[in-house]
């Protein structure tokens, strides 16, 4: 059976997992990291840096450094949303061919799906390491609060990474999978998910019968671990200069470093209740003196210095109840995803608010990626412990535009699908013939401050006095998500329709030309990987070698017996230093088995010897 | 760190034209205790402390110094220099030859009357505008020679110097280019390879004793024991040379060690 992965695609944090012997598991990376920054860079020599590596640079290298990709994914370039990430992001955002956004870096713009895709490819790559062979098909994970064209984005930067992305599930879904696997409830359960940048909260009902129903959801998409960073780096700066008069954040490089301690010091402090942020060397004085930081920062300082940021996240939970029309007391467990939520602040203030004790049994991190896995290998494994359904919910309310550019609802926000509705309307002027429908989602009273999904005409109307004509328009979404729109006029019984295709803003050739580059990519990739294990293969053997001469020589000295076989080894070890200056690594690859040889005669001869 | 890869102690050829004869020429007083000891002999005019002329230049100066006019200098016990004029009188030659070179002391003076100039002729924004200064042209030749005696470094940031004047100038390009590639090899040897894997030597309070500045601290922040060289390189943000010259400075002063 195809083994299926799940990807939890971050805003700030990514996360693989597959499923094994029945077991889900989260496969770490080669860092031994079971998260991987969902950043990208391009250095200056135009290398492509993903994951932790990037995120080391990321402050020094800030122009050419993408992260929270994913706030801009299917989106278009003149949506508030963008104009808010081009405000705060230091890389450059610019207009795509069709309206969408694109990633300058370097010399080159990328599309949002591209960059996801590089991440994509990372995560792929990492579970091809564990498993041992290539992987094709995935479940990726999104915020419920996705619309159509975010997913759709999402599934072609799986396409461009090589990966067909089989189901796209919400994330508070897959976490409601994890946390319900096996275990036969009936529950309704609120989902906190604080991570890196995002907060979202949704309420899910799961029933024993296998099915995950989500009944609302809202959430924060400025609002993550990196604000309370940000209050620990403006604390650090703030003691320097009273001290110094020295402004830290003039310097990439000790910004760069006061970010990762930070970060650092809020991890500690989840679990102890003081840490000291030692960061020596931060910056040179105009003296041109080495200056040191170092600072003890307590659990109550950090809780006094973000104390707003958490009641931001309970008032969103407060509002998420009331949309939903459930009380505190209906709410069964809560399940808290996302590192942030390993604060003990955060955990007070949830079990405070929901008035009952956060669960314990999944881990925050890693939750997300186990439901998608468990869904992932649900699709594909049909055996009765794996069989259960997943009842998604329209994220946006569906309508049509109606006169004086009213928006009319016709499925409304949080409906399960697969749905369909009718609802009757009236020509507005007389003699008219046609009337044109405008397909919307959004949540605005105003048809213009939604999203235009599509639209289309229907003609051939009988020409009668205004409000005498009725036309039926049916909405109805499929199992997949497809949204397909009917017009009929209810007398003649002419009828037009559209299905709407989401669009991610990239055209066919586009995403062809892509996926194009992201082999090459992986084919050189795993080349240097290949070249890097033999390079340090031979370092190794080299090094024993040059370790084992001085042995041997004193073995054979005093006769000619072995004197050619010391010359070649010489010659051995000289000319695999040189294939690795030459970076010949077909060379080289020939070359460590004369090295092992060689390595294994002088450990015999030193052997005998002892 | 000897950035000279190796070349410090290496002879360099004395510096032809630094001895001026007969004409004063700026001088200072011995920088160390021992040679203020010393008494400087007629016909040392105007040479560099320590360049360490020949004992054949020495003579021909000697033979020169009876018959041409020369300045002489003495180091005075109250610190102050005295000058003078010993030799005969000058003397203007009947003929001047046009093409043999002459010291300035033989030459007719020049003199240069601005109001004389004819403005449209534009001969001053002439000179002004594609005349390259003396010490332009100096630094090419300094630049041209520390890469001939593989002072790499020395070699680099002269040819910046030169680009910072002239960002075309072929020569300051290509020793630049150069020099910058022999360096990087010099340090990536010295570093093992980019392969390598640097992690930290010594506790953090043993760093803090070490005379590292900002950069050193930021390289050695971002050594964990899994990056390799390349990878620091990567992460540095800084020039390729620069991270690598850094990661040499610590493997040096002990802060790390390499797998």
């Amino acid at each position: 059976m195809e083994k299926v992965i799940g990807i939890d695609l971050g805003t700030f944090n990514s996360c693989v997992a597959v499923v094994e012997g029945g077991t889900p598991v989260v496969i770490a990376n080669r860092g031994g990291y079971k998260v991987t920054p969902s950043m990208v860079a391009v250095t200056e020599a135009g290398k492509r840096l993903v994951g932790h590596i990037a995120k080391r640079q990321a402050v020094t290298n800030a122009e050419n450094t993408v992260y929270a990709a994913k706030r801009l994914i299917g989106r278009k370039f003149d949506s508030a949303q963008v104009k808010q990430a081009m405000a705060t992001c230091p890389y450059r955002i610019v207009e795509g061919p069709h309206g969408d956004c694109r990633i300058q870096l370097r010399d080159k713009p990328y599309s949002v799906a591209e960059i996801s895709a590089m991440i994509l490819q990372e995560m792929k790559m990492i579970a091809e390491d564990y498993l041992g062979h290539e992987v094709s098909k995935a479940v990726v994970t999104v915020p419920a609060y996705f619309n159509d064209g975010q997913r759709q984005a999402t599934k072609d930067a799986g396409t461009i990474a090589g990966l067909d992305v089989i189901r796209i599930i919400n994330e508070p879904t897959a976490a409601a999978l994890a946390y319900g696997f096996g275990k036969n409830i009936d529950r309704t359960v609120a989902v906190y998910d604080l991570g890196g940048g995002t907060f979202d909260i949704s309420i899910l009902e799961i029933s024993s019968s296998g099915v995950f129903k989500v009944i609302s959801t809202a959430g924060d998409t400025f609002l993550g671990g990196e604000d309370f960073d940000q209050r620990i780096i403006d604390w650090l700066v703030q003691g320097f200069q009273d001290e110094h008069g020295i402004d830290l954040r003039q310097d990439r490089m000790a910004l760069q470093r006061l970010k990762d301690a930070a970060e650092k010091a809020k991890c500690e402090l989840s679990a102890v209740n003081e840490t000291e942020v030692n960061l020596p060397f931060i910056i040179s004085s105009a003296r041109n003196e080495a200056l040191h930081l170092q600072r003890v920062l307590t659990r109550a300082q950090l809780e006094d210095l973000t104390e707003d940021l958490v009641q931001r996240t309970v008032q969103i939970c407060e509002m998420t109840l009331d949309e939903a029309g459930l009380e505190k007391d209906e709410i069964e467990d809560v399940v808290l995803v996302g590192g942030m939520t390993r604060m003990p602040a955060v955990q007070r203030a949830v079990s405070g608010f929901f008035e009952r004790e956060p669960t314990k049994g999944v881990h925050p991190d890693e939750v997300v990626a186990l439901g998608a896995s468990i869904q992932a290998a649900a699709l594909v494994d049909d055996s009765p412990e794996m069989d259960m359904v997943l009842l998604d919910v329209t994220p946006h309310t569906l309508g049509i535009m109606v006169v004086g550019g009213y928006f009319e609802e016709l499925i409304a926000q949080n409906t399960t699908v697969p749905t369909s509705r009718t609802k009757p309307f009236t020509t507005v002027r007389d003699n008219q013939t046609a009337v044109k429908i405008l397909v919307l989602q959004g949540e605005s009273r105003r048809a213009e401050d939604n999203e235009l999904l599509g639209e289309f005409v229907l003609t051939g109307l009988r020409r009668a006095p205004a409000g005498e004509v009725t036309i039926d328009v049916t909405f109805e979404i499929n199992a997949d998500g497809i949204v397909s729109v009917h017009a009929r006029d209810v007398e003649t019984g002419k009828e037009q329709s559209i299905t709407v295709t989401a669009t991610s803003g990239l055209t066919q050739d586009e995403i062809d030309d892509m996926m194009t580059d992201a082999q090459d990519y992986a084919v050189a990739r795993r080349a240097d990987e290949v070249a890097e294990g033999a390079k340090q293969q031979a370092q190794t053997l080299i090094a024993e070698i040059e370790k084992l001469f001085p042995e041997v020589e004193a073995v054979v000295a005093g006769s000619d017996f072995g004197r050619d076989a010391i010359e070649k080894a010489r010659t051995v070890v000289e000319r695999a230093r040189s294939l690795m200056e030459r970076n010949d690594a077909a060379g080289l690859r020939e070359q460590i088995e004369a090295l092992a040889r060689t390595q294994r005669m002088f450990k015999g001869v030193v052997g005998k010897t002892a | 760190m000897d950035e000279r890869d190796g070349h410090r102690g290496k002879n360099r050829p004395a510096r032809s034209g630094s001895t001026i004869q007969g004409m004063p020429s700026p001088a200072k007083p011995p920088a160390s205790s021992s040679s203020t000891t010393e008494t400087p002999t007629t016909g040392d005019v105007g040479k560099h402390e320590g360049e360490g002329d020949t004992a054949k230049a020495e003579a021909a100066k000697s033979d020169r110094a009876s018959s041409e006019p020369s300045l002489s200098l003495e180091w005075a016990p109250d610190s102050r220099i005295t000058m003078d004029f010993t030799g005969p009188p000058l003397e203007l030659p009947d003929e001047l030859e046009a093409d043999e070179p002459r010291r300035p002391s033989e030459a007719a003076p020049l003199t240069l009357d601005l109001d004389e100039l004819d403005e449209d002729e534009g001969a001053l924004g002439l000179v002004q505008q594609t005349r390259k200064s003396h010490s332009a042209l100096d630094l090419v030749a300094e630049m041209a020679e520390r890469y001939a005696l593989d002072d790499f470094t020395g070699a680099l940031r002269i040819s910046e110097l030169v680009l910072g004047r002239d960002p075309d100038h072929p020569d300051a390009r290509r020793i630049a280019g150069e020099s910058r590639r022999r360096l990087e090899h010099l340090y990536t040897s010295r570093l093992g390879g980019l392969a390598r894997i640097p992690s930290i030597a010594l506790p953090d309070a043993d760093l803090r004793w070490l005379g590292l500045d900002h950069r050193a601290g930021f390289i050695l922040s971002r050594v964990d024991g899994q990056n390799t060289i390349d990878e620091l390189v990567d992460i540095s943000g800084m020039p390729k040379l620069e991270a690598l010259k850094t990661l040499v400075e610590l493997l040096d002063v002990g802060a790390i060690r390499l797998a």
